[in-house]
């Protein structure tokens, strides 16, 4: 069962095509990886399926739901979350307010919004989850007195707030020192291993390589290799687009 | 929600109650205390401001969006309760409830085409807005043009709102602003709150966690001309003349922001502290300096707003927190030296 489809899809700015047919898969439960060189398409990607740009041509596919061109609140709340590369936590409210606001939008009723304060068991999940990214020391505290690896986790716990059928992580290890970098690897396994799908750039070869299942390479806008971890190592496209020779 | 936060700010719950029943009590009592005709009449004027910059603060302070042209939601309110009640006879009481409704019509039409616009470019569509509506009001033969309307007299009357002395006035505006601040409260301690403190950081991170930031932000702008227009039909019956160059002013558009800003956006707090401080101020300065030249009282008052801000950008409010920190310092130094001494 594929969760998320994405189904020849080109967006060009001017002249220059960023993405150029692009077509891949994501299925349920798995941990998907996204490498290419820089300026090869891969946040391009994310924001045209995530709603950030209007794709030129193609279709995106949320499990069985074409969602090509919708807004992007609306593709969030119908279970596709992203994040960014460089973190977007805000920094004057405080780590629990931060993760609410991934709480359901769906329904909630503007006299909701008004005069009720998030529900008792949201909070309580929004606690959880920042307990599992190992914040729960600084909930009350505002989200800019984070560093910047922790406001990566900070990320993550408002991603898993939504409860999302995929996640598209934007290089979640990207400026985040090397024993972070291990904690976000286990997390992002456990998070596998316990039934979640995600969708991860990332830049960083030997995190990506022990945990994605499998991978595709993009570059200059072209999906030029896909497989396992193993087969990509071995790519000689793959080498030429890293390397050049 | 946080409950931490809550314990800390409420740490002896029984002193906000304490102080905030004194509060309403002293201005429950205020006219007893306050007898000139001069006098009630700023206190009256600042509780309007106080209203006003309440309202402005919802969609300026939280939502982030700087609309320079409330005054159109003000004209609105004053129009309409007083054109219905010299047409049909209508009581102000009903007709300032047709001029919120009819604000909220025209900022939601308003809205929809101009609240897409970020930053600069929503302000000067605004002031724009404003603009061409005065205009318009001082070319417009029904709504008496530039020359305006005066109500007409009656004898006092709770049905035409109006009465010979200021006192019925003040207690109603005190209500207003008593409303108005509990649902500006209100609108914090909920969700409201800091959904729009993150659509005004962000707009596009906050729309990425599937928050409608359009919607939101339609929702504190008809809010915000909800309350204005209320408080215009209100002036009205207080001053009972109006005209495109009283209710329809650029600059007091101008000052509805400024009043907040320099109070403190996005607080309950800040535009009550900016009321009080900034429209005795302009009067004061009116008084004492308006007829030195044309325009010096501006330009003090100019100069004032500007000061202000340079202090500190959050305003009156973050003054107030910088106090408060430094005197709850002061008392622990204190205490310590009680404790060493005990122990000495």
């Amino acid at each position: 069962m594929k969760a998320l489809k994405v189904d020849n899809l080109s967006k060009h700015f001017g002249g220059v095509y960023a993405l150029n047919n692009v077509t891949l898969h994501v299925d349920e439960g798995e941990l998907v990886g996204l490498l290419g060189p820089n300026g090869s398409g891969k946040t391009t990607l994310f924001n045209c399926v995530a709603g950030f740009y209007k794709p030129d041509g193609g279709q995106v596919y949320l499990g069985e739901r074409e969602i090509t061109g919708w807004k992007m609140e609306r593709i969030c709340e119908r279970g596709l979350y992203r994040t960014f590369q460089l973190p977007r936590v805000f920094p004057e409210l405080t780590l629990l307010q931060n993760v609410l606001l991934s709480q359901p939008h769906w329904g909630e009723s503007l006299l909701e919004v008004m005069f009720k304060r998030s529900s008792h068991s949201l909070v309580e999940r929004a606690g959880e989850l920042i307990d599992f990214v190992g914040l729960s020391h600084m909930i009350n505290e505002p989200a800019g007195s984070l560093s910047g690896g922790q406001q990566k986790l900070l990320e993550l716990a408002a991603a898993l707030m939504k409860d999302p059928e995929v996640i598209l992580l934007d290089e979640p290890t990207g400026g985040v020192n090397p024993t972070l970098i291990n904690d976000i690897k286990k997390m992002l396994l456990d998070l596998n291993a316990s039934g979640k799908t995600f969708f991860v750039i990332e830049h960083n070869m030997d995190v990506i390589m022990d945990i994605g299942q499998r991978l595709y390479v993009l570059d200059y806008g072209n999906i030029i290799a896909e497989g396992s971890p193993e087969e990509i190592r071995n790519n000689d496209r793959v080498l030429e687009a890293y390397f050049g020779s | 929600m946080l409950m931490g936060k809550r314990d800390e700010v409420n740490g002896r719950p029984w002193v906000t109650w304490l102080l905030l029943a004194l509060l309403i009590f002293l201005l429950l009592c205020l006219p007893l205390f306050i007898r000139g005709t001069y006098y009630r009449h700023i206190v009256i004027f600042t509780l309007m401001y106080v209203v006003l910059a309440q309202a402005w603060n919802l969609i300026g302070g939280y939502a982030g969006q700087i609309a320079l042209g409330n005054m159109v939601f003000f004209a609105i309110g004053a129009y309409t309760s007083t054109i219905l009640t010299i047409q049909f006879d209508l009581s102000p009481w009903l007709g300032m409830w047709v001029g919120g409704g009819l604000a909220v019509l025209v900022s939601l039409g308003l809205g929809l085409a101009v609240l897409k616009l970020e930053g600069h470019y929503f302000a000067m569509s605004t002031i724009a807005f404003g603009e061409i509506l005065r205009t318009v009001f001082s070319n417009w033969r029904f709504v008496g043009g530039a020359q305006g309307i005066s109500l007409p007299l009656h004898s006092p009357s709770l049905y035409y709102m109006q009465w010979a002395n200021k006192v019925p006035y003040y207690y109603i505006i005190l209500t207003m602003a008593v409303l108005v601040t509990v649902l500006v409260f209100l609108l914090d301690r909920s969700r409201f709150g800091f959904y729009t403190k993150a659509i005004k950081l962000d707009d596009v991170a906050a729309r990425n966690r599937g928050i409608n930031a359009f919607k939101l932000k339609l929702l504190a702008f008809a809010l915000n001309a909800f309350i204005t227009a209320m408080v215009g039909s209100f002036y009205a019956q207080y001053i009972l003349y109006i005209s495109p160059s009283s209710v329809l002013l650029l600059v007091t558009s101008i000052l509805l922001a400024v009043i907040p800003i320099v109070g403190g956006v996005g607080t309950v707090l800040g535009p009550i502290l900016g009321a009080v401080f900034i429209f005795p101020l302009t009067e004061f300065l009116r008084a004492m300096f308006g007829g030195l030249a044309m325009g010096v009282n501006y330009i003090m008052f100019g100069a004032a707003a500007i000061f202000v801000i340079m202090v500190e950008p959050l305003g009156f409010v973050a003054m107030l927190s910088c106090i408060k920190r430094w005197f709850r310092r002061l008392m622990e130094e204190k205490g310590g030296v009680e404790v060493e001494g005990a122990e000495g």
